[in-house]
């Protein structure tokens, strides 16, 4: 009797844990509500009336969590603006990509997402190719802030039949420029001062003052303990505002004599090469310059051990650094500490930074959804670019987040109470404004100050996005390449005896490793796109 | 219903035992449900290796493209680089980090002390619980130019060893690091087995008059045989896998001669940017790889001592 009963609970819960494998593969649809939108169901051809139900949107980013937050303000007003309920979609900075590839894999894809877009090339362009996305450029008549954000990417539109599949979100909104630069050389100013040093505005000042670091115990221990300059992240990367006052690069294109031509081949990466050789050999530079994690890098900035780094500079990092001098040297005003070199005035006598497009991550809108959901999409957009949503996304609702005063505004709340509204989120369908700093940013003149003295030098990558043929080049052959730049580059700086024949060495390595077919494809499609 | 063991019944004697063992082949069942639809299923998805891969025709619909993938692979000189690389360091990992826990756990197996033993188990088996991004940094602490280990060089007049930039000092580091890592965790197996042994027979091997070292030598080892062998199977079939967080955390460019793996190197070159087909291609390369060393190693370990793991 007993033993009947307890098979009676094992077969129960044998059954269970049965069916809960089964239901668990179906349970994936359930987190992800992609509204209606189908890979294969064809545009509705039902005239689009405006009806007085809200339009569902799922829109996809890594950052709307809590977007849709009952008691949220800025959520609440733009669905009653627009006749429209968003549903955000999110997942974690770590894992969205991947997210976004399996909802799109699986036939689900957002109605609105965001992406690396073109910077993703082999998926961006099979996306288009399987008309996955919607071409924004075909509809920029009838949204006049849409079609005024595509027209400072034009260059994009050349790399894919002349349409937008993607709206860039800019990273400084109305400077018009192309290229923006977030970087910058950061220097040791109490060093300076102790040494009696100026900061450095050519790449011959930069090394005299490296080596005066290096070798005039700037730091006061009587101890040969210093280094001049340091770097991250593989070693050669942080390298370019380097390079660049060589008036050359290691990843971009000159044009000679009406051919283009790689920069990392040309004798000015040669000269830029024996620069940081010689800086190496004569332990000037960190000689773990190509072991230290870009945090590492910081600390050794921080703590005393080097006396120049490149890296990131904007309001967030300035503060950061700030913060964290404060907290090493509790007695000293930070601004003492440390500052900015800018662009260094290279060997030609001209300034050189090459600076990124003016954005890094795109919006796109489904192909595949009905004509009522793409106007809502479109006007979303829109509204967003419009002058009106970039003013509701800065500084919120009138009354409620900001009071008026003619042309004076002044907030209601304090920064983290702001922030508590995560649909404040939503700006980044378009936009990062990094060049929009509140009045309340600490250290403000600072910043603006140090983001101009790389950021007015910057300038585009002449070849962006060139649009090369799978067929015509295998796409993992440049990554192949700029993977041996990476790891002889290093080599050289820290093994060579002599850098122009090893340089002509891996010249020829390069070349031989589908260098030479590299070129011939970038000429054909660079002449094919009229640059 | 899969029969049971290597001897074929006939399908009445298949039904009698099912109905025999009704409870045991209803614990089963989850199992085997488990591997048709997460295992068996998803297999067909490797076909993609030898497609062009449309997402909007999905799987079976997108055109065959033959070896073109595999082509692509086997035409880069690096790749082949980074194939040896793996296997030499895979090598290297099994000749000094598989004998380890065998030879630590026979060591404390000896030890008589409880509260001793029970202690080192537990310091031993810690470090498994640390991830690489940790030990990388502790690594860095000890080597680096200013570390600890180069300031006892210093310190007694030698020059500082450039341990973390050295191709020759690469692959040793990341063998050592791992056995320090992995070695407590592996013992926790083979002590199992050892609490398992009769002790009848050590005390009918010193009534013999066997001494401590032949009481190893013909009673622990033979008892820990089956499963020394079982693992050592296993870990042939990973012989392809190069333990990627350790490796991605350890390395850098000054190294990648030497200590460059294909999990990392394909990282880099950027498969994962949506070229499903490519990566696939990859993966299913180094799957094929596995499986028959896996087999060969499984038959070769049968015909000497008849324990294989199937």
């Amino acid at each position: 009797m007993l033993n009947r009963k307890k098979g009676l609970i094992l077969l129960l819960a044998v059954v269970l844990l049965f069916v809960g494998i089964i239901a668990g593969c179906g349970s994936n649809n359930e987190k992800n509500e992609a509204g209606e939108s189908s890979s294969t169901a064809s545009p509705s051809s039902k005239p689009v009336v405006e009806n007085t139900k809200p339009v569902e949107l799922s829109v996809f980013s890594w950052m709307f969590e809590g977007a849709d937050s009952q008691d949220s303000q800025i959520y609440k007003y733009l669905q009653e603006k627009l006749n429209i309920r968003l549903k955000p979609i999110t997942a974690s900075w770590n894992d969205w990509e991947e997210k976004l590839n399996v909802m799109i894999a699986s036939g689900e894809m957002p109605d609105v997402f965001v992406s690396y877009g073109v910077d993703r090339p082999v998926q961006y362009r099979q996306w288009i190719k399987e008309s996955m996305l919607l071409p924004l450029s075909d509809y920029s008549e009838q949204y006049p802030n849409i079609k005024a954000s595509l027209a400072n990417f034009e260059h994009l539109a050349k790399t894919t039949d002349n349409k937008h599949y993607a709206l860039p979100i800019f990273n400084e909104s109305g400077s018009g420029k192309m290229a923006v630069s977030g970087h910058n050389i950061l220097i040791r100013k109490d060093w300076l001062d102790k040494l009696n040093l100026e900061v450095p505005k050519t790449i011959d000042e930069f090394y005299a003052v490296a080596k005066a670091f290096a070798e005039g115990d700037p730091d006061g221990n009587n101890k040969k303990d210093t280094y001049g300059y340091s770097s991250s992240a593989g070693g050669i990367w942080w390298q370019y505002p380097l390079f660049n006052a060589f008036d050359t690069s290691t990843d971009r294109w000159e044009k000679k004599d009406g051919q283009w031509a790689p920069e990392v081949l040309s004798d000015e990466t040669r000269d830029g090469l024996s620069f940081l050789n010689q800086l190496y050999k004569e332990k000037i530079l960190d000689p773990e310059f190509m072991l230290n994690t870009d945090d590492q890098k910081i600390e050794k900035f921080i703590t005393g051990k080097v006396g120049i780094m490149i890296h990131n500079a904007n309001a967030t990092f300035y503060n950061d650094f700030y913060d964290k001098f404060k907290q090493a040297y509790p007695n000293a005003d930070p601004k003492s500490i440390f500052t900015w070199v800018g662009t260094l005035v290279g060997k030609t006598g001209a300034q050189r930074m090459d600076g990124f497009n003016n954005f890094w991550a795109e919006t796109s809108i489904n192909a595949n959804i009905s004509d009522e959901k793409k106007k809502k999409a479109l006007e979303l957009l829109d509204y967003l670019l419009s002058s009106e949503g970039q003013q509701l996304m800065m500084n919120g609702i009138e009354g409620v987040h900001y009071s008026k005063d003619g042309d004076k505004i002044t907030p209601l709340m304090t920064d983290e109470e702001k922030g508590k509204d995560k649909a404040f989120s939503l700006k980044a369908l378009v936009s990062w404004n990094s060049d929009f700093l509140a009045d309340s940013t600490p250290n403000k003149e600072d910043i603006v100050a140090m983001a101009k003295s790389t950021g007015d030098f910057a300038v585009p990558n002449p070849l962006a996005y060139l649009n090369i043929n799978p067929e015509e080049l295998d796409p993992s052959i440049p990554s192949q390449l700029n993977d041996l730049v990476n790891e002889k580059f290093v080599k050289i700086i820290v093994e060579s005896k002599d850098v122009p024949a090893d340089f002509a060495s891996f010249k020829e390595e390069w070349l031989s490793k589908g260098g030479t077919k590299v070129i011939e494809a970038t000429n054909k499609q660079a002449q094919a796109e009229g640059r | 219903m899969a029969t049971i063991g290597a001897k074929a019944v006939a399908g009445k004697d298949v039904r009698r035992r099912i109905v025999k063992y009704k409870m045991l082949y209803l614990m089963l069942l989850p199992a085997v449900a488990f591997l048709i639809i997460f295992s068996y299923i998803p297999m067909y998805g490797a076909s993609i290796a030898f497609k062009e891969f449309w997402i909007t025709k999905g799987i079976l619909g997108s055109p065959w493209v033959g070896f073109k993938h595999f082509e692509q692979i086997f035409a880069t000189d690096k790749f082949w680089q980074v194939f040896t690389n793996t296997i030499e360091i895979n090598l290297m990992r099994l000749l000094f980090g598989f004998p380890a826990p065998i030879i630590l756990a026979i060591l404390l197996n000896e030890v008589r002390h409880r509260i001793f033993k029970r202690s080192i188990q537990t310091i031993i088996y810690l470090p498994h619980f640390i991830s690489w991004v940790t030990i990388s940094g502790i690594l860095f602490a000890l080597l680096s130019n200013e570390g600890l280990v180069n300031s006892i060089i210093v310190l007694f007049g030698g020059d500082p060893v450039n341990f973390l930039t050295s191709n020759s000092m690469f692959r040793p580091l990341l063998v050592i690091s791992g056995i320090w890592k992995e070695v407590g965790w592996g013992t926790i197996i083979f002590l199992a087995a050892l609490s398992g042994v009769n002790p009848d027979l050590y005390e009918a091997s010193v009534i013999d008059g066997a001494n401590r070292w032949k009481q190893i030598v013909h009673i622990t080892l033979p008892s820990l045989l089956p499963i020394i062998s079982i693992l050592l199977i296993l870990n042939f079939g990973s012989m392809m896998s190069g333990g990627f967080d350790q490796v991605f955390n350890m390395y850098n460019p000054m190294v990648y001669e030497s200590g460059d793996v294909i999990d990392t190197y394909v990282y880099r070159i950027g498969l994962t940017q949506g070229q499903y087909s490519m990566a696939t291609a990859i993966g299913l390369f180094l799957n094929v790889i596995n499986f028959v060393l896996l087999i060969a190693v499984n038959s070769a370990a049968k015909k000497m001592n008849g324990h294989g793991i199937y």
